[in-house]
């Protein structure tokens, strides 16, 4: 009889959790009223108290009536007159950008030139000395050199990333080696010897640490704040024609709309212990035999 | 009791077993360079490439992007590398087709040009390609770059020259003829083989 009646409680518990909608994580508020002063464009409807509806935002149909995992956020109204460059060019229709935006913690000298050592401590206990480093445990990050970068950055937030992120063969160990001797340059890994964000990007801009010192030396020909620079190119369309058929494969086989990043040529190279551009931080690891 | 627990555990293993066997299975599935390494059909010389690709703007992003990407579904992400690291016959084609600034020989880069060869090139197709060329010339010149190709034959007239077997072939062509019958029938017929092998000649 008490078995009988823990298993109906967990059913009827079971049953309430699956009537309220399932957020993903890092959803907006919903139900919420909207600020005062705060004016979203007209189109974005609001509930019957001014609160945030689903509608307010996404331009799916009886979107509360799609199980998560079935909703598909890549088509054009997801958001709202989509599609968009970035979420945050969505967020800012209705919050203000100045002031909202988040800072780049890349960017460590302030107006006057000065270092500002509030930065250093996103990332370090303590802000460190450079001149006086000699090994990495004086550092005394706050994370785990994989996890600094996440949060602000995703962890595949380009495309190569994920098959990257792989202890290196021994072969590859040794390649990495030499060009750190040939270019004085760390190629330095995680804390489980994998290859790591910064393997090859440094966080730091030009400057922080003397480029005369490994730490320090990087790819400046462009300033932090302008972010990589873009190109298009010609071959654009044809790889994006050429790639269309085995891509409607995929999509089909995954049963999920997949957006093929756009092919461009990078121009503008920034925070990079190498340039890419050339290739010499692709070759730090990669040799051929032809 | 007992029994009860000795049924959660084992069903307990199990999940963990079967967890742990998909896990494995994904580490071990190759990834798409060890899969490029088992192609035959395109050989691509890195070291030969790094000075013209650099002139062009990129030497290793051109073929393999790092475009930026806000996809976090790791499996569908792999994929897509996959698919985005692809050879793209285009570029390739771009200087070794269309400019012909660079070498144009298939073979080059296909070190075997039957994986690239169409379809209805089957047996006897030279004395077939007639109507395919006659309408759609472009569609031939898309491998068959060197006019020569056509002119050798068409234009040959009663030369002694031979185009594709050097001098004295006829007398040594058996092994290479038992070895691989269908390459002597994209060109020539049965009919052509019966003409001295007859009643059972070797």
């Amino acid at each position: 009889m008490r078995s009988l009646f823990f298993f109906i409680l967990i059913f009827i518990s079971i049953g309430v959790a699956a009537a309220e909608i399932k957020l993903p994580p890092l959803h907006h508020p919903v139900g919420v009223k909207l600020a005062q002063g705060m004016e979203p464009p007209e189109a974005f409807v609001l509930g019957r108290q001014s609160e945030l509806i689903c509608d307010t935002c996404h331009g799916v149909s009886d979107l509360e009536k799609i199980p998560l995992e079935e909703v598909d956020s890549s088509v054009e109204d997801f958001l709202l007159q989509g599609p968009y460059d970035s979420l945050t060019t969505f967020c800012y229709l209705c919050h203000e950008k100045q002031g909202m935006e988040r800072f780049n913690v890349h960017l460590m000298f302030d107006q006057g030139g000065r270092l500002d050592e509030q930065r250093c401590l996103y990332c370090h206990q303590e802000s460190p000395e450079p001149e006086q480093v000699t090994d990495r445990s004086q550092l005394k990050f706050r994370l785990p050199l994989e996890n600094l970068c996440l949060g602000c950055h995703l962890k595949t937030p380009h495309l190569n990333t994920l098959a990257h992120q792989v202890e290196p063969s021994e072969e590859i160990r040794e390649a990495m080696k030499k060009a750190e001797e040939k270019h004085q340059i760390i190629l330095p890994l995680d804390s489980r010897k994998r290859v790591t964000c910064v393997t090859c990007h440094t966080p730091h801009e030009q400057g922080v640490i003397d480029s005369d010192r490994a730490g320090g030396k990087q790819v400046a020909d462009h300033p932090v704040n302008e972010g990589i620079g873009y190109r298009d190119d010609p071959w654009g369309g044809v790889y994006l024609e050429d790639k269309k058929v085995r891509l409607a494969g995929l999509q089909q086989t995954l049963d999920k709309t997949i957006e093929l990043p756009a092919y461009r040529r990078i121009e503008k190279e920034i925070l990079l212990r190498l340039p890419a551009k050339d290739g010499s931080l692709c070759q730090a690891c990669h040799q051929f035999q032809e | 009791m007992k029994i009860r627990l000795i049924f959660s555990l084992c069903l307990l293993f199990f999940t963990l077993f079967a967890v742990s066997a998909e896990v494995v299975k994904q580490e071990n599935e190759p990834k798409w360079w060890e899969k490029r390494r088992q192609r035959a059909d395109i050989f691509f010389p890195h070291n030969a490439h790094q000075e013209i690709m650099k002139n062009r703007g990129d030497v290793c992003m051109a073929c393999h992007p790092f475009s930026g990407t806000k996809l976090t579904d790791l499996k569908m992400l792999s994929k897509l590398e996959t698919l985005s690291n692809e050879p793209l016959e285009a570029i390739c084609h771009e200087c070794h087709v269309a400019e012909r600034s660079a070498p144009i020989a298939c073979e080059y880069c296909h070190p075997d040009t039957h994986a690239i060869r169409p379809e209805d090139h089957s047996f006897d197709y030279k004395t077939i390609h007639g109507e395919a060329a006659i309408k759609d010339q472009a569609a031939c010149r898309l491998c068959h770059l060197d006019l020569s190709f056509c002119t050798d034959c068409h234009f040959r007239r009663n030369t002694p020259h031979r185009v594709n077997h050097p001098l004295g072939y006829r007398d040594r062509h058996g092994l290479e003829a038992r070895m691989d019958p269908a390459t002597c029938g994209s060109c020539h017929n049965a009919g052509y083989c019966r003409e001295c092998h007859r009643g059972g000649n070797p």
